[in-house]
């Protein structure tokens, strides 16, 4: 028995010392060997993401991620995720959607920005600020 | 005690037949009466809050907005902030009762204590240092030593 076990390492050794080549070039998997990734592409990954969100925890679980990022999401990736809130019938989401903007922005100037640029959805949707809900 | 047995029981049986009457509790001022609610009548806050979720947002009342904000995102259970409101004042006003309490408790039992002795008077202890000048005692770096610039026996 133990005769076929070696005879099998043997022929597995055999076949992989014939098939390593050596190669000047080497590819080392280095954790720095990601590509960067643009802001375009950022908000294209994640408009795409929200897209497809169907239940809620995928939803908040893509609201974490995306605002963890050292960046304030576009405008559209809050649309889609406000509209994925829509779909799956959670309103506090989308309050806590621009909460989340407010939390990320850098000075009320821009959360204004926001707000006005999400005005009309916010209007067809019925969806108030936190501070308007609790006024 | 055995008497009021059964009238306890009605009681009981009284409060309990009110409860059920109502099952759904409002939903204005959920905030406030949250705490207040059995864990039956939470599930159907929620139950009924999801259903309203359902419709078009605009036609939710003010009221159900919050409730449904209140439910999710509100200050209970693991979101219960953990210093409540106005608390770090009753901290401050409770740690100066607390060192109010302590002085007041020092300087009360140092007033019940005996005078302190006599020798333990500026005069006294002037005079002995009078006194040891006299005797010339330890002339050498001490009281009665040249230039001398110590306090000598004064404390």
């Amino acid at each position: 028995m133990f005769g076929i076990i070696r005879s099998a390492v043997q022929a597995r050794a055999l076949s992989r010392v014939q098939s390593f080549k050596p190669t000047l070039l080497q590819v080392r998997n280095y954790s720095a060997g990601h590509e960067e990734e643009s802001f375009e592409d950022f908000t294209k990954r994640y408009v795409s993401f929200f897209d497809q969100v169907e239940d809620l925890f995928e939803l908040q679980r893509g609201l974490n991620n995306c605002f963890a990022y050292d960046l304030v999401p576009a405008p559209e990736i809050c649309e889609s995720a406000i509209r994925a809130s829509r779909r799956v019938n959670d309103f506090s989401t989308a309050v806590r959607i621009f909460e989340g903007i407010k939390e990320k922005v850098e000075n009320q100037g821009q959360y204004e920005q926001y707000l006005d640029a999400l005005k009309p959805l916010r209007e067809e949707l019925g969806i108030p600020t936190k501070e308007e809900l609790n006024a | 005690m055995l008497r009021n047995l059964p009238l306890k029981a009605i009681n009981r049986g009284i409060t309990g037949q009110i409860r059920q009457q109502s099952t759904v509790p409002s939903l204005s001022n959920l905030g406030a009466s949250w705490k207040t609610l059995s864990t039956e009548e939470r599930q159907s806050v929620y139950t009924e809050v999801v259903e309203k979720q359902k419709q078009d947002w605009k036609q939710l009342s003010i009221d159900e907005k919050r409730a449904a904000y209140f439910i999710s995102f509100g200050p209970h259970g693991p979101r219960t902030p953990v210093v409540e409101q106005g608390g770090n004042t009753k901290v401050f006003v409770g740690v100066l009762g607390a060192l109010a309490a302590t002085a007041a408790i020092y300087f009360g039992v140092r007033s019940f204590a005996a005078e302190p002795p006599q020798t333990m008077s500026k005069e006294w202890q002037e005079a002995s240092t009078e006194y040891m000048k006299e005797q010339k005692s330890n002339p050498i770096s001490g009281v009665s030593s040249e230039n001398y610039k110590g306090k000598g026996m004064v404390q």
